[in-house]
């Protein structure tokens, strides 16, 4: 972990970025993606689709309403939000890893004009880009249920993709600290699966208990599914703006990090 | 040791490398001229795979000078790195890609037009004889095989320095001979 301490050194600093380098990163990511595309969008969805099933109609028969909303209602929103967070993370945390440690992709990117900050910014609009991807999908699936009530529904682009840019920084921040693929067991169990159960998706974080009530302000995924909900309902809810400037704001503050952490850990 | 402005690829003086309080690189001083042929011999650990991390940009100098095509690296790393090609240690080609896609992919980097991509990719197939497994995964080639394709993936923008870190690891002697 002494290793680590310097790992932030020079954050502060302008990054060097050539967009149209960082493009070709994300390209050949993509490129790699569109390989299993099929079969990897059909295991993905397979999960929050079962959620969807088994909480939204198995649970739903028992809970009355949420806020005036059915079960399924309330809950399938979020889950929108929860397939692209999980999209997300595992990406930027188990295959950023095997692309930067094992396999030495990264090493062999930055040996032509590509810099290191092009690769990690690269691999942040990666991670997003299939974030946005699986949230889009499932948001499909939603509206097959029938709980899209808004064309304006369109508009969880923004908080998806601010939420997704948020992950990818946190899981790359990881990715840069960790040792080995096991402790990315910790991320998930520690941070990714505490705020799929509590960030609001499945009931209303007011019902916390008060002393740790405070908690899901703190996550991305709570913001954005604050957000997302009343769009796909239609509903009109003044908090959303509150919400979109949390995930900007987050987003600039949290950018740095990961573009220095990872910089710093391969270039010694 | 003097520096010759256009005539080295390589001038490096009092170039030193430490990692901590671990020197790895102590005060050498070498200049290598365009068109020369420069060996660095040395046992394991003598700080070869340092030297060459420095020359590409990709480890920070700690001490001294060093030009590489008469750019320092750290402030000119994109023009440098445009103008060099390199074979690492370790291999580094993209398992996920097959060979072909390695050497296009990798041409895209560089900036080269599609077309041209495609020509240089082919010409260098053919030269490392790798040209029957174009459409194979990387991650099927022998030890041997993909080291040719590294070797080859580094000739793709035509450079002008050539740095090879122990380029014959896993290369028969026939293709040894080849690459002379
Ligand atoms: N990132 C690093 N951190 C600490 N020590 C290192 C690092 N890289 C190399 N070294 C040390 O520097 C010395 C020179 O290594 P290297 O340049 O790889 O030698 P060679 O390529 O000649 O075998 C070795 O003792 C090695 O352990
Ligand atoms: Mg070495």
């Amino acid at each position: 972990m002494t290793k680590n301490k310097n790992l932030l050194q020079g954050w502060y600093r302008k990054p060097d970025i050539d967009i149209g380098l960082t493009y070709r990163v994300f390209y050949r990511n993509l490129k790699v993606f569109l390989k299993t595309w099929k079969a990897n969008i059909m295991f993905n969805f397979l999960e929050p689709l079962l959620y969807l099933w088994a909480m939204g109609l198995g649970l739903g028969m028992y809970v009355s309403q949420i806020n005036g909303l059915s079960y399924l209602e309330f809950l399938a929103p979020g889950l929108i939000a929860s397939s692209a967070m999980f999209s997300t993370t595992y990406e930027v945390t188990y295959n950023s890893y095997t692309r930067m440690a094992r396999e030495k992709i990264f090493h062999g990117m930055v040996a032509t004009p590509v810099s290191m900050d092009d690769v990690v910014l690269g691999e942040i609009l990666y991670g997003t880009f299939k974030g946005v991807l699986y949230g889009l999908v499932f948001f499909i699936v939603v509206a097959f249920f029938g709980i899209v009530h808004s064309p304006f529904a369109i508009f969880i682009l923004f908080p998806l993709f601010l939420m997704t840019v948020i992950l990818s920084n946190l899981s790359l921040i990881w990715t840069s600290l960790a040792p080995n693929y096991d402790s990315f067991g910790y991320f998930f169990t520690l941070l990714i699966s505490p705020m799929f159960l509590f960030g609001g998706i499945f009931f209303p974080v007011e019902s916390l208990p008060a002393g740790i009530r405070f908690l899901p302000w703190f996550t991305p995924l709570y913001h954005a599914v604050e957000a997302i909900r009343p769009m796909v309902l239609g509903l009109s809810d003044y908090s959303v703006s509150g919400h979109l400037v949390w995930l900007i704001v987050v987003t600039v503050v949290t950018l740095p990090f990961p573009l220095t952490m990872v910089k710093n850990k391969l270039i010694q | 040791m003097t520096y010759h402005a256009g005539a080295q690829a390589i001038f490096a003086q009092n170039l030193t490398k430490r990692f901590g309080s671990f020197t790895a690189v102590n005060n050498i001083s070498f200049a290598v001229s365009k068109g020369e042929c420069f060996g660095l011999l040395g046992p394991n650990g003598a700080g070869k795979t340092s030297i060459a991390r420095m020359i590409i940009g990709f480890s920070p100098i700690s001490e001294g000078k060093l030009l590489v095509l008469d750019q320092d690296i750290h402030t000119h790393a994109r023009e440098v790195k445009a103008r060099i090609g390199v074979v690492a240690q370790e291999d580094n080609l993209d398992p996920e890609l097959t060979v072909l896609e390695n050497l296009l992919v990798y041409a895209n980097y560089f900036r080269l037009p599609r077309n041209v991509a495609r020509e240089r990719a082919e010409e260098i197939l053919k030269f490392m004889d790798l040209t029957d497994k174009a459409g194979a995964v990387v991650d099927e080639l022998s030890g041997g095989l993909k080291r040719r394709l590294t070797l080859g993936r580094a000739l793709i923008n035509r450079p002008e320095l050539l740095i090879l870190d122990e380029p014959t690891t896993g290369l028969d002697p026939y293709a040894r001979q080849t690459n002379r």
